[in-house]
């Protein structure tokens, strides 16, 4: 079930009702909060189930194994390749069976042999590689018990769509059952607020004109309003994104866990580098600290520290999805970080426009599509389809997604905005735009991922 | 003694205000806003009310969006007694599989009709790939449920675009109003623009080829179950002057062709004598009044 859906009010009244019922017991509460993550779970496809249940098992396994110091790199390895070979073989195999066709020759995969994606693998994997990872490095404490462990993986707010949480960051917080204050829920429940707007109301709206854009890419020409459309489409993943994340941070808070931001105004950022240090976040410190430092990082020399930044660019991509689209993304992003540390120029202007001409290659549904759209970004007739386009819902959306990223209107308020009527008024004004402005409802976009 | 900043003070009194602020809040903006001619929540009601249809039927009906919002069954059911439901959706195609779902809802035995709604757009090569059917069907059962049955209570919290609010405010509006029982969209809107849906169209069956997959889909579908007792009407659901115009200048032959053949195999046609009295408020759906008048002749021609 989705967060801004029925389903999930129901849920979520249920579940802080089991709490309430669970009282000061750690391990009812832990209990409840597999029990109930794994409703959420079963909710969109009830089948893996077991499969989270037997890689969180293996890991538990693997970490107690650690821990106790049986063979610890041998059970690292188990643990590393048992979550890869579940990530590579539901997300890349039919990927890789139709390029060997394609280009080798190999025989065709049957339609027959088509399965689902389970929802959320390529992150609660993630979650789980750092358990056991951290633990043979000695920078976590192992899992008091089995349920521990689950409660750490299953955690419904970032089971599906992250963000990325590391046990040494969690579990620990999951090992106390302190009451979680009237402050602390009104923060969360602000924070979830917070982000419902950003899902329901900006990026659910933008929505409806990327996608009409991209419906008909081909019949669509003009160099502004593919600069508008993809603007638009910069806006909307990060709003979709970071109103997923946003609520679970504001879910999780209500249960006395904090999460890290996950998101820290990347459209700000003056330089590449920077950009990534403020984009999805726990996705590009997991690369930073799994992948590139252990390539070596910038440490050994200049071509090496190329190689380990592509390398670590490219995997980020292709985590996103078995599609050349994705590598394609990645393979940019590397190149304006390596074009960065030579020429060493630093422009958010140019930073943005970069990274929103990168964005082409994510959204598009095909290479082609996304050659066409870049030569109309680049060559298109200058004013062509705009006046439709600025007269659009998504326009108005777009110019008040502006402002609440670069504006803080708040600041000419002075005392006011510590006054409790305002403050109030201010989150009840969010809540029911939420309502009223709601786009009409789109998936998510990490959850394919 | 310096004063905590209001937000740390009593945050339980801080949420109830915040919940009473909301609902006041709500109530004054859906109090000041107008009330729109179009229902969102009511559109997805429908939507999955059609999904979910099962009660078994007369006579159903199958077409794209000039069926559903062109045929109303109560119209057509008060004049030749026959109890039906409108399978139209938007941008339908000639496909196997949509046919076999529309068909599945007839009774088992007694009269049972089948009435197909042709135009063009229904043999687009994109149309028969049926999108909006597919994205329908494939709705969660928990999703269609709640679309179909807590949408019509709850649509009170429907939402406004502001492109919605300029267009009221130019005086532009849109009319659906969905009947959920009998699948029937009554559209129309004011300016009423019959050239509206010209353009599309047109682009539409420039860049698209006539699927000669979908026309033998047709033919086999009714060869098939016409030995099963199922009886086939077929019409050109009415539209303006200039839309029929520029059809015809495509596929005058090829519709020619299909209606011939329609025939050979005992498929009755309904030609509507009134077409010069029809008015269509985007140049290809016909406005609330005349589905009813196009409804009650076809109801008067299945009577005999």
């Amino acid at each position: 079930m989705i967060f801004n859906s029925i389903p999930f009010i129901l849920f979520i009244v249920m579940f802080f009702a089991g709490r309430k019922l669970a009282g000061d017991s750690l391990k009812a509460n832990r209990l409840w909060i597999v029990l109930m993550s794994f409703v959420f779970y079963g909710f969109w496809d009830w089948r893996f189930l077991f499969l989270l249940a037997g890689t969180g098992s293996i890991d538990y396994f693997c970490g107690k194994a650690i821990a106790n110091g049986y063979r610890p790199l041998l059970m690292l390895r188990i643990s590393v390749v048992t979550n890869l070979a579940s990530l590579m073989f539901f997300k890349y195999t039919l990927w890789l069976l139709s390029g060997l066709h394609e280009h080798f020759g190999l025989p065709s995969v049957s339609e027959s042999f088509s399965f689902t994606l389970p929802v959320g693998i390529s992150f609660y994997t993630f979650n789980s590689l750092s358990y056991t990872i951290d633990l043979y490095k000695g920078k976590a404490k192992p899992a008091k018990d089995f349920m521990h462990f689950m409660a750490f993986i299953s955690f419904f707010p970032h089971l599906v769509a992250g963000p990325i949480i590391r046990a040494r960051d969690i579990l620990g917080q999951m090992d106390r059952n302190r009451k979680v204050s009237d402050l602390e829920m009104l923060n969360g429940l602000k924070t979830c607020i917070w982000g419902f707007f950003q899902k329901m109301v900006l990026a659910d709206n933008l929505a409806v004109m990327v996608n009409q854009q991209f419906s008909h890419a081909e019949t669509v020409a003009g160099s502004l309003q593919w600069w508008l459309t993809m603007v638009m489409f910069a806006f909307q993943i990060y709003f979709d994104f970071n109103g997923y994340s946003t609520i679970a941070r504001g879910l999780a808070k209500m249960c006395g866990i904090h999460f890290r931001l996950n998101f820290n105004h990347p459209y700000k950022a003056s330089s590449f580098s920077d950009f990534w240090r403020c984009w999805h976040i726990s996705l590009s410190s997991f690369f930073r600290d799994y992948v590139y430092i252990p390539l070596g990082g910038n440490r050994r020399g200049r071509l090496r520290t190329e190689l380990n930044r592509w390398v670590t660019m490219l995997l980020s991509g292709i985590w996103h999805g078995a599609a050349w689209g994705f590598v394609f993304w990645g393979a940019l992003h590397a190149l304006f970080l390596s074009l960065e540390s030579w020429i060493k120029l630093k422009s958010k202007w140019l930073v943005f426009a970069g990274v929103v001409l990168a964005w082409v290659f994510f959204r598009a549904p095909d290479f082609e599509t996304s050659t066409y759209v870049i030569g109309q970004m680049l060559t298109g007739s200058l004013f062509s389809g705009l006046k439709e386009m600025l007269m659009s819902n998504a326009f108005v959306i777009l110019i008040l997604a502006l402002c609440m990223e670069y504006l803080n209107p708040e600041k000419y308020l002075g005392q006011l905005k510590f006054n409790v009527y305002y403050q109030s008024f201010r989150w009840a004004l969010l809540a029911v735009l939420c309502v009223l402005m709601r786009g009409p409802e789109q998936q998510f976009i990490y959850f394919q991922f | 003694m310096m004063n905590k900043p209001a937000r740390h003070k009593n945050p339980m009194q801080q949420m109830l205000l915040m919940a009473g602020m909301a609902i006041a809040l709500f109530a004054l903006i859906r109090y000041l806003l107008p009330a729109m001619p179009s229902s969102p929540m009511m559109r997805d009601a429908f939507w999955a009310s059609k999904a979910l249809a099962n009660k078994p039927c007369e006579i159903v009906y199958v077409g794209d969006s000039r069926v559903y919002r062109g045929v109303d069954p109560l119209a057509v059911g008060k004049q030749c007694r026959l109890m039906g439901y409108n399978y139209g959706y938007s941008s339908a195609g000639i496909s196997p599989d949509y046919l076999a779902f529309a068909s599945e809802a007839l009774i088992s035995n007694g009269r049972r009709v089948m009435f197909i709604g042709i135009s063009p757009n229904e043999f687009m090569s994109s149309s028969v790939q049926n999108e909006h059917f597919h994205s329908v069907m494939n709705w969660t059962q928990t999703d269609k449920y709640i679309r179909a049955n807590w949408y019509p209570v709850l649509k009170v919290f429907d939402n406004i675009s502001f492109a919605d609010m300029f267009k009221f405010a130019k005086g532009e509006k849109y009319f659906e109003s969905y009947d959920l029982q009998t699948g029937f969209a009554a559209s129309d809107r004011i300016p009423v623009d019959t050239n509206s849906a010209l353009d599309a169209y047109k682009k539409q069956f420039d860049s698209e080829q006539w699927s000669e997959d979908a026309e033998e889909t047709l033919i086999r579908f009714i060869a098939a179950h016409k030995e099963s007792g199922i009886e086939f009407v077929v019409s050109r659901v009415p539209t303006s002057p200039s839309m029929k115009a520029m059809e015809d200048s495509f596929f005058e032959n090829r519709l020619k062709n299909l209606f011939t053949r329609l025939a050979s195999l005992g498929v009755r046609v309904f030609e509507y004598k009134g077409t010069d009295s029809i008015r269509s408020y985007d140049g290809s759906h016909l406005c609330a009044e005349s589905a009813e008048k196009y409804s009650q002749e076809l109801g008067a021609f299945l009577a005999k």
